[in-house]
């Protein structure tokens, strides 16, 4: 584009508008960017020009009035004006005039015969030129919105590449890529706290813009454009991408609330059908028959626990790991919860017991796949024993939500699956667990290194160490700190806690406290509340 | 220019010495000599004459310009002037102010015998102030030479541009004393500006008598050489007036020497836009010349104290010169170094530490700095501080990179000509200049200049703009300029315009303008 | 009393109110000695001490400075515009006054106040040079200027009575220019009473007084240039060369632009725009100082005031700003004599010392 902007006065006078007009002084002040052209006819008259006006100065009727130009120049030069064009000045303009101007370093041009307002004018279309291409893209990209021809991510995203020539794509909080070209985002810098950003550290300037879907919350996504173009392409890609953001947080948000009304429907069956003892069984087959869900046959429960998510992130993971699920053959109803997701597989005959296993390893599967492409997210999953028909699926449910808190328990993996049938034991502990009783018991035989220890840098030592049959190889590994390092910490908290680690029911009561606090630090209340 | 070869003589009396040179029609110094300027200058004339003319073939020799300061040097000693009677045409306007009434009282009293204020003269649109009072013409032709008068200066208001009173009161002037009486016009002399003008006609009639004396005495030399050529003397402009002209109007020549040598140093440099600076013992003139000529003053001139409106060439002096005395008063008081202005002048060569004597002056410094050579005895000068060297010379350096700023009408830079007998004194570098001149045969630039001196006619009156285009005016004004140039002897197809002036009447709707219009040309 | 002796003062004081223009005082000078010299001295007097229904007249030279170079005054016509006027009026005049200290008209007045044997007022109705006769204190006072007189050197005479003050400065130039461009005027005929309530007093002796200061300075004497600036309440803006000098005629104003470069090797830049007097100095585009305060031009050397006809390129000048007289300012003070009476579209500037 020739009209790129800014554009600058020596480009201006290098311009064909200016082609007769001389150059009389001011070369200093070539360099400024020009804003606008205005005309003045009289000074007094037409109000100080502003910053960065080139001023048209039509000079045929000063008459005697020349000290009127040294004005001018003051003026400009006060108000952050770049240039003085006099037209048809009609008499020497003197070395005053020039002294001063090159002393204000505001060029001065003088043109004979000619129409200063066509001058202006003409100076203007040539400021504006740019603009005016600039101004044709956006005036397009809203009218693709008003004409609701675009629907989906994918096709604003294309218009938007489109129309400026750029690479655009819309990417996810963790960001991962949503829609769009796979543009290369690494450690680059995107937009934060709802201001627009254009990252230059390599050759491609990368836009950024966020979409906040929930106001006051943090970006849902980030709608992101690079561009090699120039800099009236980069001020057009901004234009572009900044009205497609406002279309796309409109587009999202509806998806999101349609995906919200629905999530809403299936959870308030699921609770009817866990919350309601004397079932109704009617009633809620015929809810679930509504929302396409079966009970009839042998159903095995699986309850998905989420953590560093909330529910509205929840939702919209939802079509996604409802996706995978059955990819994974895990193909069956899938409903949001506050914590994660519950989930049935129904099948005709009852499952033999060895295909448990099978079952905690797809799952399993499913869950590592997923929290490696969610960064910030854990996923521990519990899986419970097929049970028939509508009352069993009830069973088998809070059977999973169970395995799903003891895998979670249990597991310093980021993701995790558990099988109720694998837990024996462990299920009468979880009873412990979860008393307040047993809890304040814990908390007060580990006080005096809680208290210590405000990143529980030392209860983590303690406890992987006793998880780890009391290996210090094992510990420094998990802990990924040098192997001194766990002896001398198992001493210092020895010492604290004036206990002696030989002692086979020491260790135990220890290992016990350690669990319970554990499961109490990650307290999931809601989630209790959601299952009554 | 002619094919065949053909000579000009230029002499130049000066206070000291009498140059003569002839020229070629390339303008080539043939021979140049030098000689003493004597009591009775005319005889430095005659010898200067016999000197350069030995060994040139006097036959191809057309021409002759003399450049003398007789006149100016005796209205500033008072010397050999005529008595005047003074007749003012111009009453009842100007009973104001008297013939004379500024004058310095000791020339007033020598030269003014008597004066009148008689009805008539003009007003600025031609129409008559009053009728030329005849009777009192009369009246005053049988009293002046009863006050001793030998000459007569008539001055009428406005008679640059209406002449008929002056020339009406000369004819009752010759009828009453005689055709042969000496009378001064004002309107030959001077431009506008009664008091001035008249001023400047009673110097020239009161020099009448010196004027012939040299002009016959130089005519009478040339003769003694066989040349029966034209003799012309140069005037204050750089241009020439022939012998005539200048035996009627001496008073033009007044100031002609510094013209002369500025424009014979520019001449024999090669430029024609040059500053002019001549060092001499005491002090440092600053000329410019512009087109080849310099420029004019815009000051009113005094003569002997007496103010005229001459435009003499602009000129400014300072005591900067070759005996320029310098004190070192840093050992006492602190005060720093003392030059000046104070000079042992011409004795600089007795009295300067480098030739033996005892006073320090500039000289001394520029020979310790190395700018003076072939003078004097570097030893004697090696031990002068250093710090005083340096010193002294920043302080001429800036003094001639103040004078030639001054001298100068805009920020070009102009060459400057180093002349005089002090201008080593002048750096090689000068700020705003583009470069220092020191031309060699600058011994004999004002006989070069005198030589090389071409012809000029003026004008000067009042056009009404509404009367005719303005256009119209200056094209007059021109012609008449021109016209005036032919009859002082340049050559009609070589004519150049060389100024003109305007300047607005105020306080007038009407277009009232005074113009002023000089134009040039060599030789016929 | 004022005598010969007096004179040089008063005519270097009247050239630096002439503010660039006023006429060169050099032939009134001539003039003032001349009479001093033949009739004796003047008595200066107050307005204030004559009775208050005294009749005072004015009278100045009116016409062209140059036409005045060749036509020099004789001193008659400012005798007869007085009389004529007195005639007129039918009433004897007590003393003479001069209309404008500042250029020549300060000193043609005391050579007629001398011819007529009366007493010179000290006082006047400009204490600087303007180029009308309407552009007097009298006029913001609501005083008449007319009837008025012009008289030549011959005998001819004419009175006018007028509607305005812009009437009779209308009347008077038409009339001079039948008359041959060189006249005497007598004009605003009022009483003692009259100047002493509106008038510019002391006006005769501050011009002397500015002429000894500046003649101290031109002496060369320690502290002169300072008790100058100081007691005239003056300030020096800027110290400059003409670089630029650009003469021109319309409207049968002579109208000049100087410029300036600083002395001092800053780029700045003075403009000085002339209509006969210096009116507007703009100190890098921005108006300093504004009519009808004062701009003096003096010679860097000399100190000598410079008038704009006698300036030429290349001449080093300290433009220095004088208050004008504290009597202009009063209601009407800018459109009669402010910027814009002169049609310059600027707002008067306060002078800062």
């Amino acid at each position: 584009m020739d009209g790129d902007r800014p554009l600058r006065v020596r480009e201006l006078v290098a311009s064909p508008a200016l082609r007769d007009a001389a150059l009389l002084a001011g070369e200093a002040g070539l360099d400024a960017v020009v804003v606008d052209a205005v005309l003045c006819m009289r000074l007094r008259d037409d109000g100080p020009p502003r910053h960065g006006d080139v001023v048209v100065f039509e000079a045929s009727a000063i008459g005697e009035h020349r000290y009127q130009i040294d004005m001018a120049i003051r003026t400009i030069a006060e108000a952050g004006a770049v240039g003085l064009i006099i037209t048809n000045p009609g008499f020497d303009l003197g070395e005053g005039v020039q002294r001063l101007a090159n002393r204000f370093g505001v060029p001065l041009l003088a043109l004979a015969d000619t129409d200063a307002m066509a001058l202006t004018l003409r100076l203007r279309a040539q400021l504006w030129a740019a603009d005016v291409e600039q101004a044709a893209s956006v005036a397009s990209l809203l009218d693709s919105f008003s004409q609701r021809r675009l629907t989906t991510v994918e096709s604003v995203l294309d218009v938007i590449a489109d129309l400026s020539a750029a690479r655009v794509c819309l990417i996810g909080q963790d960001r991962s890529l949503v829609a769009g070209d796979a543009i290369e985002i690494g450690e680059r810098r995107l937009s934060s706290g709802g201001v627009y950003l254009v990252d230059h550290a390599s050759d491609a300037a990368l836009h950024s813009t966020e979409i906040v879907l929930a106001p006051g919350e943090g970006a849902d996504y980030w709608l992101v454009g690079e561009s090699l173009g120039s800099e009236g392409g980069q001020r057009l890609l901004r234009s572009l991408l900044q009205i497609g953001a406002w279309y796309l947080t409109a587009l999202l948000a509806s998806v999101r609330v349609r995906a919200e009304s629905d999530a809403r429907r299936r959870i308030a069956v699921l609770n009817e059908l866990l919350a309601t003892s004397d079932l109704h069984e009617h009633d809620i087959q015929n809810q679930m028959l509504a929302l396409g869900w079966s009970p009839a046959g042998w159903n095995t429960g699986l309850h998905i626990k989420l953590q560093g998510a909330d529910t509205a992130r929840i939702i919209d993971l939802h079509a996604e790991v409802r996706e995978r699920l059955r990819e994974a053959g895990l193909d069956g109803p899938l409903v949001e919860r506050n914590d994660g997701w519950s989930g049935w597989v129904t099948e005709s005959a009852e499952p033999a017991v060895e295909s448990y296993a099978s079952i905690v390893q797809r799952l399993g599967d499913v869950l590592e796949e997923f929290v490696s492409v969610h960064s910030g997210l854990q996923a521990h999953a519990g899986i419970g024993r097929p049970y028939p028909n509508l009352r069993g699926l009830r069973t088998s449910l809070t059977e999973a939500h169970e395995a799903a808190l003891i895998a979670n328990a249990r597991s310093d993996a980021l993701s995790a699956a558990a099988h109720i049938d694998q837990l024996g034991v462990q299920r009468v502990l979880m009873g412990w667990f979860s008393s307040e009783d047993f809890a304040r018991y814990a908390r007060s035989i580990l006080e005096p290194i809680l208290d210590l220890d405000d990143d529980h840098e030392l209860l983590r030592t303690l406890e992987v160490y006793l998880d780890a049959s009391c290996s210090i190889t094992d510990t420094a590994q998990r802990l990924l700190v040098h192997r001194n390092t766990v002896p001398n910490r198992i001493r210092r908290i020895v010492e604290v806690l004036g206990v002696n680690l030989d002692d086979p029911e020491t260790r135990l009561s220890l290992q016990l406290a350690c669990r319970v606090l554990r499961i109490n630090r990650h307290p999931d209340r809601t989630m209790q509340n959601a299952l009554l | 220019m002619s094919n065949f070869p053909e000579f000009r003589i230029g002499i130049d009396v000066g206070g000291t010495n009498t140059d003569a040179v002839v020229i070629d029609a390339d303008g080539g110094v043939v021979r140049a000599v030098k000689v003493a300027t004597t009591p009775e200058p005319i005889e430095g004339i005659r010898e200067s004459l016999e000197k350069v003319l030995r060994e040139v073939d006097k036959g191809l020799v057309r021409k002759a310009m003399l450049g003398t300061t007789h006149p100016t040097n005796a209205i500033i000693q008072r010397r050999d002037l005529d008595r005047v009677g003074v007749l003012r045409l111009a009453a009842p306007s100007s009973l104001g102010v008297r013939p004379g009434a500024a004058w310095p009282d000791d020339i007033r009293e020598v030269v003014i015998g008597a004066s009148a204020i008689v009805q008539g003269g003009n007003e600025y649109t031609g129409a008559v102030i009053a009728p030329l009072d005849e009777d009192a013409v009369r009246r005053f032709a049988a009293e002046a030479p009863a006050h001793g008068c030998q000459a007569i200066a008539v001055s009428a208001a406005f008679s640059p541009a209406t002449s008929e009173h002056e020339l009406r009161a000369l004819e009752i002037l010759y009828q009453e004393l005689g055709d042969g009486f000496p009378v001064s016009l004002s309107h030959q002399v001077g431009s506008l500006g009664l008091l001035e003008r008249e001023n400047a006609t009673i110097l020239n009639a009161a020099l009448l008598s010196v004027a012939s004396r040299v002009i016959s005495g130089f005519e009478d030399a040339l003769a003694g050489h066989d040349l029966a050529i034209d003799a012309y003397l140069t005037q204050n402009d750089g241009t020439l007036l022939t012998a005539v002209e200048a035996g009627r109007f001496p008073v033009l020549t007044l100031g002609s020497g510094p013209t002369n040598s500025m424009r014979g140093a520019c001449a024999l440099a090669g430029v024609d836009d040059a500053i002019v600076i001549d060092v001499g013992g005491t002090s440092a003139d600053a000329g410019i010349l512009v087109d080849g000529f310099p420029r004019e003053s815009t000051a009113a001139v005094e003569v002997g104290g007496v103010r005229t409106n001459f435009r003499m060439p602009d000129l400014l002096s300072i005591g900067l010169g070759g005996g320029t005395v310098v004190r070192d008063a840093r050992a006492g008081n602190g005060a720093g170094l003392a030059i000046g202005p104070d000079s042992v002048g011409y004795a600089v060569a007795t009295e300067a530490v480098c030739v033996g004597g005892g006073t320090l002056t500039l000289s001394d410094v520029s020979l310790a700095a190395g700018r003076l050579q072939d003078f004097g005895d570097p030893n004697l000068v090696a031990s002068i501080d250093a710090q005083l060297v340096g010193d002294a010379l920043a302080w001429v350096d800036e003094q001639v990179s103040i004078m030639s700023d001054r001298m100068k009408s805009s920020r070009i830079e102009l060459p400057l000509l180093a002349v005089g007998g002090g201008a080593h004194l002048i750096a090689e570098q000068v700020p705003g200049v583009s470069e220092v001149y020191r031309p060699e045969s600058y011994a004999v630039a004002n006989a070069y200049g005198a030589g090389i001196a071409e012809a000029s006619g003026t004008v000067d009156r009042v056009y009404s703009y509404d009367v005719s285009s303005r256009e119209h005016c200056l094209d007059d004004a021109r012609d008449l300029a021109a016209n005036a140039a032919v009859r002082a002897g340049a050559d009609p197809d070589r004519i150049r315009i060389t100024t003109i002036t305007e300047v607005p009447m105020t306080y007038v709707p009407g277009g009232g303008c005074r113009v002023m219009v000089k134009a040039v040309g060599p030789l016929a | 009393m004022l005598t010969a002796d007096d004179i040089e003062a008063l005519c270097l004081g009247a050239t630096l109110l002439g503010t660039g223009g006023g006429g060169d005082p050099y032939i009134a000078k001539l003039v003032a000695y001349q009479a001093l010299e033949t009739y004796g001295p003047v008595e200066v007097v107050s307005a204030r001490d004559l009775p208050s229904d005294a009749l005072v007249l004015t009278t100045a030279v009116i016409g062209a400075p140059t036409v005045i170079l060749e036509k020099i005054p004789a001193g008659t016509e400012f005798v007869a515009s007085v009389r004529s006027l007195a005639s007129y009026l039918g009433k004897a005049p007590t003393a003479i006054m001069p209309i404008e200290v500042g250029g020549c008209n300060t000193l043609f007045p005391i050579a007629t106040a001398a011819e007529m044997g009366l007493p010179i007022v000290n006082a006047d109705s400009m204490r600087r040079a303007f180029p009308q006769i309407e552009m007097t204190v009298f006029t913001l006072a609501g005083l008449p200027a007319g009837p008025l007189s012009v008289a030549d050197e011959k005998g001819n005479q004419c009175v006018f009575e007028t509607t305005s003050n812009q009437v009779a400065e209308t009347l008077a130039r038409t009339a001079v220019i039948q008359l041959g461009l060189a006249n005497a005027i007598s004009c605003y005929p009022l009483t003692a009473g009259q100047v002493a309530e509106h008038g510019i007093q002391d006006s005769l002796t501050y011009c002397t007084e500015v002429g000894h200061l500046l003649q101290a300075v031109k002496d060369g004497q320690v502290g002169a240039w300072e008790r100058f600036l100081g007691e005239s309440g003056s300030r020096a803006f800027f110290t400059g060369k003409v670089v630029d000098l650009d003469r021109r005629t319309t409207d049968g104003f002579a109208r000049s632009t100087v410029i300036l470069e600083d002395l001092h090797g800053s780029d700045s830049t003075m403009r000085i725009e002339v209509q006969n007097e210096n009116l507007i100095a703009f100190y890098d585009g921005q108006p300093v100082i504004t009519t009808p305060n004062l701009i003096c031009l003096l010679d860097c050397e000399s100190f000598d005031p410079i008038t704009t006809e006698a300036l030429a390129y290349g001449n080093r000048v300290i433009v220095i700003g004088m208050p004008c007289a504290p009597e202009w300012h009063q209601d009407g003070m800018l459109e009669l004599v402010g910027p814009s009476a002169f049609g310059y579209d600027i707002d008067f500037v306060e002078l800062s010392v």
